[in-house]
């Protein structure tokens, strides 16, 4: 089982990734984005330009984009909280995509900085590579089980179950995670 | 352990209620995780400038990942008695508090200035800011959505 232990990042780290200073969850997008049927509701009220419910601003709006289609609009993180349990039967079960796990705290500093990683990581892969995380504080038998240490552990977990699962501790660049994900695959 | 830290919030709530019909209505919610209190907050930022100071580091550009570990050390400063490395997993907290391997300042911080919690960088690392000091409002506003 290779073993990457990493303290600081090395120097040829680019900065992927812009520091926020004030709020730490990942870009929360409102949830009142005009649904994709709005076109059709503007078409429509061109034809009822009669009524009196609409105004005369919305009958005459012409429409110059088509909204976006709020694929990751739903849910506030693509990256879920998971339970051990929870955690155990996906390993168990059919895995057909990469897993990686995430070990956190609460009042871990760098354990922030892997969640927004892992949230960039999560859009980019989409299905392609199941990310969950698991609270060290919640799951404590769980943690001390995979003998987590230093915080964030990540867990890379390949869907050949031949391959031996990889552990990183620490802070790592969003590309080492891309290339391990890649190699694995 | 956290439930003992409940324990006085949990009393204060309940004797707020006067009515028989709030109690039966309205239960207070025991959290899961605290907050530290305001005096550690204060205690462990006082001791965190200090130690910059003291040791030539500077805090991370990113204050947000300071007050977050600040708040971490605060935390376990309530519960154990002694600031624990809020960025480790321990098998047995009260031991590792008493035994102080990992109490900030920690070992390795203290031999070789290495803080994985990225609370006091060196200045040759990347994350490292021009910063040794941090605001009680700078800290309550980077953990404010926590």
């Amino acid at each position: 089982m290779a073993l990457f232990q990493t303290q600081t990042p090395p120097p040829i780290y680019n900065h992927g990734f812009s520091f926020k200073t004030h709020s730490y969850s990942p870009v929360a997008l409102p949830y009142h984005l005009p649904p994709p049927s709005l076109p059709l509701s503007v078409s429509s009220m061109k034809t009822h330009h009669q009524s009196s419910l609409f105004s005369p601003s919305t009958v005459k709006r012409k429409l110059l984009c088509s909204p976006p289609h709020g694929k990751h609009v739903r849910e506030d993180y693509l990256v879920k909280k998971v339970s051990a349990q929870e955690v155990q039967e996906l390993v168990k079960g059919d895995r057909d995509v990469p897993i990686i796990v995430d070990f956190f705290a609460t009042w871990c500093g760098p354990c922030i900085l892997m969640a927004q990683e892992l949230e960039m990581l999560a859009v980019e892969y989409e299905s392609n590579v199941r990310i969950i995380k698991v609270d060290t504080d919640d799951e404590y038998e769980f943690a001390r089980d995979m003998q987590v240490r230093g915080l964030p552990t990540l867990l890379f977990i390949s869907p050949d179950s031949s391959k031996d699962a990889i552990r990183t501790e620490g802070l790592i660049p969003l590309q080492m995670m891309r290339d391990i994900i890649e190699n694995e695959m | 352990m956290t439930l003992q830290l409940q324990a006085p919030s949990f009393a204060a709530s309940l004797s707020s209620f006067v009515s028989p019909l709030n109690r039966s209505t309205r239960r207070p919610v025991i959290r899961a995780k605290a907050e530290p209190s305001d005096k550690s907050v204060e205690i462990m930022r006082k001791f965190s400038e200090q130690y910059a100071r003291k040791s030539g580091t500077y805090f991370c550009v990113d204050k947000g990942v300071t007050s977050v570990v600040i708040k971490g050390l605060a935390d376990h400063k309530d519960s154990l008695g002694a600031p624990l490395c809020p960025c480790r997993h321990y098998d047995d907290k009260p031991a590792e508090a008493g035994q102080g391997f990992w109490n900030c300042p920690c070992v390795p911080m203290r031999e070789r200035k290495e803080c994985h919690c990225m609370l006091f960088l060196t200045p040759d690392n990347d994350f490292a800011g021009p910063e040794q000091a941090i605001s009680l409002e700078e800290i309550r506003e980077s953990t404010a959505n926590m």
